[in-house]
């Protein structure tokens, strides 16, 4: 199970996460610049994630 | 028998209500790919389970990394939480999940940051989808 407190330096930022989610390998603000960062890595082995803001919920 | 994936929340981080401390919430991403039609694949990303979504939305820079154009689109407009909608520019789309693809419809906007999967789109590409709340998982069963 992955450990939210690895996304605690990432609020509202873009972050590629390991496959077993328990390590933040990149992170952008957006995500036209994640991919600019993970341009070089194998697509295969990031999940990209949005670390939504902290101090409100989500309702779509 | 139609083949069920079970799929654990994944934990975000949530100041509590007094702003002191921070919690742990749980919430249905599920990681999936899309790609234009005959196109290239994006990396996998979390996209949220939303049933009270008519339909996906994704950001619009998913679009752009896909290379999907929408020239003499007219945008339609999304409307949610407040009073203004949202623009948003529809496309077809290939949405992998696990190793199945699905052709399917999505709509991108420059003001969503989380991908949505709604209704149609993608809960209609299964036979059920069903959220346990209570053990944080979420069940997708296959036609």
């Amino acid at each position: 199970m992955m450990n939210a407190n690895i996304l605690l330096k990432y609020e509202n930022k873009w972050v590629a996460l390991s496959k077993d989610r328990n390590k933040v390998l990149y992170t952008a603000k957006t995500l036209d610049n994640l991919f600019k960062k993970i341009s070089q890595v194998k697509k295969d082995d990031v999940i990209l994630h949005y670390v939504p803001p902290f101090d409100g919920h989500l309702s779509m | 028998m139609s083949k069920i994936t079970g799929y654990s929340y994944v934990p975000q981080i949530l100041q509590d209500p007094k702003g002191q401390k921070f919690i742990q919430s749980y919430l249905p991403l599920i990681p999936v790919n899309i790609a234009k039609p005959s196109g290239l694949v994006s990396p996998q990303f979390d996209a949220l389970l939303d049933s009270g979504s008519d339909r996906n939305l994704f950001p619009m820079s998913l679009a752009k990394y896909l290379d999907i154009t929408f020239e003499n689109l007219k945008p339609k407009k999304i409307y949610g939480i407040g009073e203004s909608p949202i623009n948003a520019f529809p496309a077809k789309v290939t949405l992998w999940l696990g190793n199945k693809s699905y052709a399917t419809d999505a709509d991108f906007s420059t003001k969503q940051n989380l991908p949505i999967l709604g209704r149609d789109g993608f809960f209609n590409l299964f036979k059920s989808v069903k959220f346990d709340e209570k053990g944080q998982f979420v069940y997708i069963e296959e036609f």
